[in-house]
């Protein structure tokens, strides 16, 4: 058996990776063997190939939804809530639902009103605004139901009108 | 200025989502050439890759920062990459370790370094060579191609190897011989530089 079943194993080591002994003798069979000589210059020249072809083939691929899909399928509880939701304890995952949920709890009114509609658009309603005129404005609003029109709620903040589905307008 | 490593790795522990987004996206590539080198398949390559992202979220407390947190991710992602070929490996009974004559002398020695020429890192050829790795690796058992990867891509000593693979340092250096020399035969066929045939063929040790 030849002496080259000892040392060429040993080309592919780093500096330091063979004992002072393993390399004296790996130094005095290379002087000697053109074999060897050969094969080292080949270790030499494809040096880092493997891993350069390996970031080619993931250069290539698609990552724009790699990081949304990990994301996914994790648990939303993991994450804290956004510091702009001011101490809500609910946590929302990335995204606009997310963002329109956070800003429907900040505004409830509205977000009533959001519930709501689905079920009013179905009914027609009509509001008749009363200002008496005596001291501070009074608006008294009554509220029937026919068939789709708008209509307008009493709020803290003024009357708050919903339009209806093909309705004029109040 | 790039936050770095452990600095997101501590806000995604105290619940910021961004800071462990922001990780993924900065290793999802490192991760996947990885898990790819090992699975041989695309689409298992990126489940892996997701999966060890997961492992990482689930075992961020863990994380103490005594090696880098990319030292840490990939050896998470070439545990499982490992794991999800096991099958294949028990498969393969190959003897993958031992140095005999006739696979040392095949003619094939010096080819690759007279064709890559006296500036290798810059050739068209060596492009050539890298655009068909993942070909040769896909031809090289399970075996060969995990000691590349641990090699080549995590960059791992004989040291390392043998305590990650426990096996002897002996049997790291000779199986890192075969699976190199083997992947060179391979990129040489591609780019068309036929060697002296000897007595060695790369099909003989397949399973």
């Amino acid at each position: 058996m030849s002496d080259c079943t000892i040392y060429a194993p040993m080309l592919t080591a780093r500096p330091g990776e063979l004992s002072g002994d393993e390399a004296s003798r790996l130094h005095v069979h290379l002087a000697g063997c053109a074999a060897c000589q050969a094969r080292l210059a080949d270790e030499r020249a494809v040096d880092g190939l493997v891993a350069d072809g390996l970031a080619r083939a993931a250069a290539r691929r698609d990552f724009s939804e790699f990081s949304t899909q990990v994301m996914a399928r994790l648990p939303v509880a993991a994450w804290r809530p956004d510091p702009s939701d001011r101490g809500l304890p609910t946590a929302e995952p990335l995204g606009a639902l997310g963002r329109l949920r956070a800003w429907l709890r900040r505004h409830k009114l509205a977000a009533a009103a959001s519930a709501l509609a689905p079920a009013l658009a179905a009914v027609a309603l009509y509001v008749y605004l009363d200002n008496t005129g005596s001291g501070p404005a009074e608006f008294a609003v009554d509220v029937a139901s026919e068939t789709l029109a708008p209509m307008v709620l009493d709020t803290s903040d003024g009357p708050l009108v919903l339009l209806g589905e093909g309705s004029d307008g109040a | 200025m790039e936050v770095d490593d452990l600095a997101l790795v501590e806000r995604a522990r105290a619940g910021d989502a961004g800071a462990f987004r922001s990780l993924i996206v900065r290793y999802q590539r490192k991760v996947y050439a990885v898990a790819l080198g090992i699975v041989k398949d695309p689409d298992l390559a990126w489940d892996v890759s997701q999966d060890a992202f997961m492992r990482v979220h689930q075992s961020l407390g863990d994380f103490r920062g005594d090696s880098s947190f990319s030292t840490w991710v990939l050896r998470i992602a070439t545990h499982l990459s490992i794991d999800s070929v096991r099958r294949e490996r028990r498969s393969q009974k190959d003897d993958l370790d031992s140095v005999d004559e006739g696979a040392l002398f095949d003619g094939a020695e010096g080819i690759l370094s007279t064709a890559l020429g006296s500036n290798p890192q810059e050739s068209a050829l060596r492009r050539e060579l890298a655009s068909r790795m993942t070909d040769a690796l896909s031809e090289l058992p399970v075996a060969h191609r995990t000691i590349l990867v641990l090699r080549e891509v995590e960059g791992l000593s004989y040291e390392e190897l043998s305590e990650r693979l426990a096996v002897p340092k002996g049997t790291v250096m000779s199986r890192l011989f075969h699976a190199r020399k083997k992947m060179q035969v391979l990129l040489a066929d591609y780019a068309g530089l036929a060697p002296k045939r000897g007595p060695a063929s790369t099909a003989e040790e397949e399973g």
